[in-house]
């Protein structure tokens, strides 16, 4: 399945929903080396982002139904990952726009150019400890699998993302709040990393089924 | 421990945390419509304006500094979260009354990130804007030589002085700066006794054996790197001033100040202890003392905490903007 203005709305609902579901484990991986709030952070930014998108008429673009996301989740979400979040779900999105769908290659560039973007916006890079570590290789993921049906390059990516979230339990933080603990930091999972894992899984298990 | 507060629904936290002090303080502040964004009603026409983007949950800081001699306008974010970059850049146009404006940047990421983009903002609007990052003092934080490797203590050295040297009538490149002078020669060291619980999700907001105390606490209830078995006030301070001494060599003989600030649940009897025993100890060195101030001035909700700025006040520049009086309701008199 590709995403079209017919089903945006249903997509974003879903990404929303994964949000609020999983907040308490995101809040527990936050806790362990940061603030304690991320699952909080993140279900706000999603409910609010899905209100921007259902007050769109019917038939919105993709580009547009992302866009109005991430502004809605930048607002609410503040700190770091309200920018860094939301410049990944714009860069999704955005890669739509000549198209008017996902499919494959645009899913591919959009997650390059969000890796890219956020890697600017933050500072951060593979192996701090980060977003990054998930995003990045999601992208490279697609990229290899984009002439394939956006089933399989999503699921490429997500499964990219599962594993360098699962890389970054034995990193040690070097960007955001997390870097102060130094040598404490490490034998915990990344809480922005599992947030971006999270989204990717959810847009594989949606347009496969 | 669960979070036991007295508050209202969890999304109107903040909200209401600033329309409750904006009440009391309607004679000389206002918030922006629709916006978490206040506003000295009396903007000094002329005067560098001070801007402050930041995280709500440290009550009285940063919204009880607002005022003369001290910041202009704020732009208050989520709980610990920053704002956005574009309410910083809302706030940096209402306090330009023709000098430019400056935005004070804690050194966290989420500041950092949306004061540089506010920034960019007001570069692409041509707007006078400019930001001076603090931090580089916590002394718990290895030292590297760049100022965004190390965090902040309180911090209000800095404000405090980078305002009043503003409040004097010095222009924004002047300001900046002093700022950097005066950051040089500050060191901190952020101390977690009890951790405090989150209005967001109700937890502890870190874990920490009774007893033990934490070096290098977060501002926002992170864990320190470095714990400590639990000990009395005079070696507390005696263990932190080493550290700050060895870490900044101020010279027998130079006035310094400093700053006992309590997380919301360190008791005002505690703070005076450790304020005494901070005192007799930098004179027993042969430190002239120079009008240190004691008080609950940055919270983390009821945290246990202490964190000690110590300044060198290095000339009657920076003693002068240290003094100079303020409206300001958090900061104590001198």
């Amino acid at each position: 399945m590709v995403i079209t203005s017919e089903n945006v709305k249903e997509l974003l609902k879903c990404i929303t929903d994964v949000f609020e579901e999983n907040k308490e484990e995101l809040c527990k991986y936050d806790r362990a080396i940061g603030d304690g709030d991320h699952g909080e952070s993140m279900a706000r930014g999603g409910r609010e982002g899905y209100k921007a998108v259902e007050a769109l008429e019917d038939g919105a673009s993709v580009s547009d139904c992302f866009k109005y996301y991430s502004r809605a989740m930048r607002a609410t979400i503040g700190g770091a990952i309200g920018p860094i979040f939301s410049t990944v779900v714009n860069e999704i999105g955005k890669a739509a726009k000549e198209s008017g769908q996902i499919n494959s290659a645009e899913y591919a560039a959009g997650l390059k150019n969000a890796a890219e973007k956020v890697m600017e916006l933050g500072g951060a890079v593979p192996g701090d400890k980060t977003l990054v570590d998930a995003l990045v290789p999601a992208a490279e993921a697609a990229k290899e699998q984009e002439e394939k049906p956006l089933e399989q390059t999503a699921e490429a990516a997500f499964n990219a993302a599962y594993e360098g979230v699962k890389n970054t339990i034995n990193m040690q933080a070097k960007m955001g709040r997390s870097h102060f603990l130094r040598e404490k930091s490490v034998g915990h999972q990344d809480a922005g990393a599992t947030s971006l894992y999270l989204m990717l899984r959810t847009f594989a298990e949606f347009v496969t089924e | 421990m669960k979070a036991k507060k007295i508050i209202n629904a969890q999304d109107n936290i903040v909200q209401e945390t600033i329309s409750g002090y904006i009440k009391s303080q309607k004679h000389r502040l206002h918030q922006v419509p629709g916006t978490q964004i206040i506003v000295r009603n009396q903007l000094d026409s002329g005067k560098v304006g001070i801007v402050m983007g930041y995280g709500a949950g440290h009550e009285p800081d940063a919204i009880g500094y607002m005022g003369s001699n001290y910041m202009d306008a704020q732009a208050i974010g989520g709980l610990f979260a920053a704002p956005g970059p574009d309410p910083i850049y809302e706030a940096l146009k209402a306090a330009d009354t023709g000098a430019g404006s400056l935005v004070l940047i804690s050194n966290c990421a989420g500041d950092i990130l949306n004061a540089n983009l506010a920034l960019e903002m007001c570069e692409e609007d041509g707007i006078n804007a400019r930001g001076i990052l603090l931090g580089g003092t916590n002394v718990a934080d290895p030292y590297t030589g760049n100022r965004k490797d190390r965090r902040m203590g309180v911090a209000l050295f800095e404000t405090k002085m980078i305002c009043g040297y503003a409040g004097l009538g010095h222009s924004i490149d002047e300001v900046i700066k002093f700022g950097d002078f005066v950051i040089d020669n500050v060191r901190a060291i952020t101390i977690g006794i009890r951790p405090g619980t989150s209005p967001s999700t109700g937890d502890v907001m870190y874990e920490l054996p009774d007893n033990e105390l934490t070096l290098g606490a977060g501002g926002h209830g992170e864990a320190g790197a470095d714990n400590i078995p639990m000990c009395t006030s005079r070696e507390l301070a005696s263990h932190v001033l080493e550290m700050i001494l060895n870490d900044k060599p101020f010279v027998p003989g130079d006035e310094l100040s400093f700053i006992v600030n309590g997380t919301g649940g360190t008791t005002m009897m505690e703070l005076l202890i450790f304020y005494n025993d901070v005192w007799n100890i930098l004179e027993e060195k042969g430190y002239k003392i120079f009008k240190p101030i004691v008080g609950t001035l940055s919270t983390i909700q009821e945290s246990s905490g202490i964190v000690l700025d110590v300044c060198r006040m290095a000339d009657d520049e920076m003693k002068k903007a240290w003094m100079l009086p303020t409206d300001a309701t958090a900061f104590p008199k001198l």
